[in-house]
């Protein structure tokens, strides 16, 4: 049993329902010297303009109209994104340019219900993607094809060739000139033309008139290729005029994700990349990506992690579409469930929250504590720095009092739990307040003994805990040999 | 009375079932320790005795007042965030003044790679940022505590309390709120209110609000060296259990004289701690 999905519009549905739905438009085709009209909204067609009509003709009847180029790459990615949809009827979906799909449903009719039922689902697959189709079901592939331009929805389960017999020419895949020479001998429907002998349609015709008509009665088999699934998701958005405010275009966002929701749950799988367009023409482009800590194929997940972003950085420009990619696909993996240790469960929920607040407060605002307690304390490089404590030498600074003691274990040291970084100097007049009130105790002196990226080579400080005025206990040092002060951190 | 109004606000709110009940237990039973609800210890004895909770309490707001940093103030909190990441949980610190020094959180007993920091802010917009934050940390429950700095030059609006308030109730997380001393005399929904103040030697905490505790705004002074040794008695002991174990010996064996000096500043501070004691006053 084959399932015709025929969409009559194609050339005008290639382009978004927000597009085609807000205002008269008909696409046209550009033909030598002639543009003629293939197809229109209904709009277009309650201001008085025909199929076929040239375009000057259309243009004449109103000036709001809106004239859209046919555009094959746009029905491609539409049939693309139909099949997408479908196959969740089946996998073996083969899609006819300029046409629409066929859908082998033999093996689905017992699990969906029977042809009624699948016939049924694919209409509420086709209007979920905004697309009006004609359906038809039929033992055969060329028969339902057929019998898809003479109907909008029909359910043939056995003797396709009775609804054939009654089918106008102008339904079959035959070539415009043989349907001329057909209608020229009077044979108007497929009744009449298999009336006629086949060797003498052969003798005339050739053999190609006898095989389609073979290939629709069932008579004979025939070849299809199928679709095979794309690993990429593309699809984009767009609007009749410029989308100013966010409330305006937020609804194209939000079709996409939906979009994409789909496409990744009809493959079991999940993404943790995506990443947003927004155009205005070919002007302006500012392009959005998002990042999860985990793959999702859920729309809301992403639209609340887009939500965070936009709050941070918000598209400035008007927009006259949106596009939406998914590069890299992975399986969609169930998270273990285990009733009584629930801390993968929660590293999972925290990886989500945590990249919720770097898409707010940007990529750089969430960090660890600064680990490095083995070098200076600014340095990175704790890995490889090596570290020299010892007692340092008096102190050659006359306003200071230093009472040396030797730490000989770096981790029992008394290190502050606030970090300045970098380290801030002391102004003379933060000095000059220092001598008369500050009290010094517990030297130490960290010594680095190579050069490290971030210059400090050879840096020898002597560091002090700081009493102030306010009580306040601080970590400063003194740079040798230059005898600069430094502010390093405070004790919380 | 009181117990048709709270069975009418049970019935009216699911979200406020849980608080609702649990704010007529602490009514019926004023200063009933075992009806205030869960709470993290703080390792400080005096404290943990006052509080009903046992400590900080859970699934509600603690404020803390104060001008300063650098006056111990994140000694009180150390000790419930070493127990916390030891359970594995999550903190997030949101606003605060500097950057966290991860050797001195090890020291303490707190896992560093459980501690999250959002980057210090001062304006406005980045102070409504951290609110945002915390409000969407509470709602997951998933830290263990979210400590958050309010900087003493802004005030928060009662509405966004309220909010942060919500986030936490019946939620296993506290939240942490440092603010400005001109905060104390403003209204909040906090469960726990004190002032705090330090010099050299003490730590005093004005208690304001406690809910469960009649209003005698008493005065806890802790000894500000007293604060520092038990931070690390913790690891210390943890740490001379290891090498008894290494050695085979038992943890019985061990006696406090066994345990190992840091260094000369904190063997002195030992020594010297006094006890802390708790004064009321009016």
């Amino acid at each position: 049993m084959w399932l015709a999905l025929y969409i009559p519009a194609l050339p005008l549905q290639a382009f978004s329902h927000t597009l085609t739905e807000s205002a008269p438009v008909v696409v046209f085709e550009r033909e030598a010297r002639r543009s003629h009209i293939v197809a229109r909204n209904q709009k277009a067609a309650r201001l008085g303009v025909r199929l076929h009509a040239t375009l000057a003709e259309a243009n004449a009847l109103s000036d709001a109209l809106v004239a859209l180029p046919r555009e094959p790459l746009r029905e491609t990615a539409l049939l693309e994104r139909m099949a997408e949809a479908t196959s969740a009827l089946t996998p073996n979906v083969h899609i006819r340019e300029h046409y629409g799909l066929l859908l082998d449903v033999s093996a689905s009719l017992a699990m969906f219900g029977g042809a009624q039922a699948v016939h049924a689902r694919a209409q509420t697959l086709s209007q979920a993607q905004h697309v009006r189709c004609h359906a038809v079901l039929a033992p055969t592939a060329s028969g339902a094809r057929w019998l898809s331009r003479g109907h909008r929805q029909l359910v043939v389960e056995s003797n396709v060739g009775a609804w054939l017999d009654d089918l106008a020419l102008d339904c079959t895949d035959f070539s415009s000139a043989l349907n001329d020479e057909l209608h020229a001998l009077n044979l108007h429907n497929l009744a009449a033309v298999r009336r006629l002998p086949i060797s003498e349609l052969n003798k005339r015709f050739g053999t190609t008139l006898t095989h389609q008509l073979a290939c629709a009665y069932g008579e004979s088999s025939e070849t299809l290729s199928l679709w095979q699934p794309l690993t990429t998701f593309h699809d984009k958005v767009e609007f009749l005029d410029l989308a100013r405010e966010q409330s305006h275009w937020m609804s194209g966002v939000e079709a996409l994700l939906l979009q994409l929701q789909t496409f990744l749950r009809s493959r079991a799988a999940s993404t943790q990349a995506i990443e947003f367009c927004f155009c205005m023409g070919s002007l302006q482009r500012t392009r959005f990506a998002l990042q999860s800590a985990h793959g999702t194929h859920l729309a809301s997940d992403w639209l609340r992690l887009f939500n965070a972003r936009i709050d941070r950085l918000p598209i400035t420009h008007e927009i006259s579409s949106i596009d939406l990619s998914c590069e890299r696909i992975e399986p969609m993996r169930f998270s273990d469930v285990d009733l009584f240790d629930r801390s993968r469960e929660q590293e999972r929920e925290w990886g989500t929250l945590t990249t919720l607040l770097r898409l707010r407060l940007g990529d750089n605002a969430l960090h660890a504590p600064r680990s490095n307690a083995n070098a200076l304390p600014e340095s990175q490089a704790s890995q490889t720095s090596q570290v020299a404590v010892s007692a340092p030498a008096k102190s050659s600074t006359r306003h200071v009092q230093a009472h040396a003691s030797t730490v000989t274990r770096q981790d029992t040291s008394h290190r502050p739990i606030w970090l300045i970084h970098p380290p801030r100097p002391l102004t003379e007049r933060e000095l000059r307040a220092l001598t008369s009130s500050i009290h010094l105790q517990q030297p130490e002196r960290i010594q680095e003994n190579w050069s490290h990226p971030e210059g400090h080579s050879n840096a020898q400080r002597d560091y002090y805990i700081a009493k102030t005025p306010d009580h306040r206990a601080l970590w400063i040092f003194r740079e040798r040999p230059c005898n600069d002060w430094f502010l390093q951190g405070v004790f919380g | 009375m009181d117990a048709v109004f709270y069975q009418q606000l049970i019935e009216s709110d699911s979200l406020l079932r849980n608080h609702v009940q649990r704010g007529a237990s602490a009514g019926v039973a004023l200063g009933a320790d075992e009806t205030a609800g869960p709470g993290i210890a703080t390792n400080f004895a005096v404290l943990d005795a006052f509080l009903p909770w046992r400590g900080w309490p859970v699934g509600a707001i603690t404020e803390i007042m104060t001008d300063t940093t650098g006056c111990g103030e994140m000694s009180l909190l150390l000790p419930a965030m070493a127990r916390l990441t030891q359970e594995k949980r999550p903190i997030l610190m949101i606003g605060a003044p500097h950057t966290l020094y991860a050797p001195t959180l090890t020291q303490a007993g707190v896992d560093p790679s459980r501690v999250t920091q959002i980057n210090p802010s001062s304006t406005s917009k980045q102070s409504k940022e951290n609110l945002w934050s915390a409000e969407q940390a509470l709602k997951t429950g998933l830290p263990g505590m979210v400590v958050l700095w309010t900087p003493a030059s802004q005030s928060v609006a009662p509405e966004v309390l309220r909010r942060l308030h919500l986030s936490t109730l019946g939620r296993d997380t506290m939240l942490i709120h440092f603010r400005g001393k001109s905060s104390m005399s403003l209204p909040s929904p906090a469960w726990l209110r004190f002032g705090f103040a330090a010099d050299d030697t003490h730590i005093r905490l004005q208690v304001l609000k406690c809910r469960g505790r009649l209003l005698t705004r008493p005065l806890i002074t802790l000894d500000r060296a007293a604060v520092q040794v038990r931070l690390y008695a913790q690891l210390r002991a943890a740490r001379s259990l290891d090498k008894a174990l290494e050695l085979g010996l038992g943890p019985d064996v061990l006696s406090p004289h066994a345990l190992p000096t840091h260094s000369g500043t904190t063997q002195t501070a030992h020594n010297t701690a006094a006890s802390p004691n708790v004064a009321y006053a009016h």
